[in-house]
């Protein structure tokens, strides 16, 4: 599957999605003037990930690791739904006895950012969250 | 000439002696909402808020804005008449909070609806507030559906103040206010 890899700007996310690396990082302030135009090839593209995933686990007996870093500055409301939907992407990720994880960071002076995180995780009980502050 | 030196000087006058820092009459696209919140993350900025007000200061104002530019991209199709389509936004800094004040025109057919959402997250305490936001996650993946009230509830701590004034038979002016305490 190809990487999505796009730059911050003043509204979206920078958004590393490398397979290659296994790298994945949704970082920033992210408002987008069109949420789900933003946000759904994302999640389609972890929705997608599954079938490499299983072919990984088929070929050589182990799937990569999944794991996925949050480092948001600022999320509006709009927002908080499609990456509520990431967080289900890799909870199926995970439920499918794939490794996957999500590491949600936050500013240790932004309790907010961290219950953030804390909320979305309830709705994802299987799927391991961690936090780490910067 | 002479009259319109004499209004500027109203309007100076006015917003100082409302202690309003910032103000923006005109139509909230998501370039303008962008450049203005440019402004107000500078005023931000230089205030003596700590850093998590800081954050929820600029978290309240975007959800305002979003909740206008939403708002009126809701109302395609059946616009409201041009002189009718400009929002109003300002921030007024007093000793021991900020005021965020937004303004427009919406349908009367509309008022009802949104009068009714507003008592309710009013009416709710933090913990519910949570629960409801919960809930609204749960249901609207467009989102959109009320998040932005809420959420703006949560992290103020504040009950919204609102007022519909009616224009005529069609139209009312719909102010929200939130306050963030110092």
């Amino acid at each position: 599957m190809d990487a999505i890899l796009l730059e911050a700007t003043p509204t979206t996310p920078k958004v590393i999605i490398d397979p290659v690396s296994n790298k994945f990082e949704i970082s920033g302030e992210s408002r987008p003037e069109n949420t789900a135009k933003f946000f759904n090839p994302i999640v389609t593209w972890f929705d997608g990930y599954r079938s490499v995933l299983y072919f990984q686990k088929n070929s050589f007996g182990k799937s990569k690791k999944v794991s996925v870093d949050f480092k948001l500055e600022y999320f509006n409301s709009t927002s908080a739904t499609f990456i509520l939907d990431i967080f289900y992407q890799l909870e199926k990720i995970h439920k499918e006895g794939y490794e996957a994880e999500i590491i949600w960071h936050y500013d240790q002076r932004d309790t907010d950012m961290k219950e953030s995180g804390e909320e979305f995780s309830k709705y994802v009980p299987s799927l391991p969250v961690k936090y780490s502050e910067f | 000439m002479k009259t319109e030196t004499l209004a500027v000087h109203d309007v100076y006058q006015y917003m100082n002696e409302r202690r309003i820092i910032m103000s923006f009459l005109g139509d909230f696209t998501h370039k303008v909402v962008t450049s203005l919140l440019s402004s107000v993350k500078r005023i931000i900025d230089t205030s003596d808020l700590d850093f998590q007000m800081k954050k929820r200061f600029y978290a309240v104002v975007v959800e305002c804005l979003d909740n206008i530019s939403r708002h009126n991209f809701a109302l395609e199709g059946e616009q409201l008449p041009a002189k009718h389509s400009a929002t109003i936004f300002t921030i007024s800094e007093h000793d021991d909070h900020f005021t965020i004040q937004t303004g427009n025109y919406i349908h009367n057919k509309d008022v009802p609806s949104l009068s009714e959402r507003l008592d309710k997250v009013n009416s709710l305490d933090r913990e519910s507030l949570k629960a409801l936001y919960r809930e609204k996650m749960m249901e609207s993946p467009e989102g959109g559906g009320g998040l932005g009230i809420i959420d703006m509830s949560i992290r103020t701590g504040c009950k919204i103040s609102f007022d519909f004034k009616p224009i005529n038979g069609d139209i009312s002016f719909f102010v929200l206010q939130t306050i963030l305490s110092k």
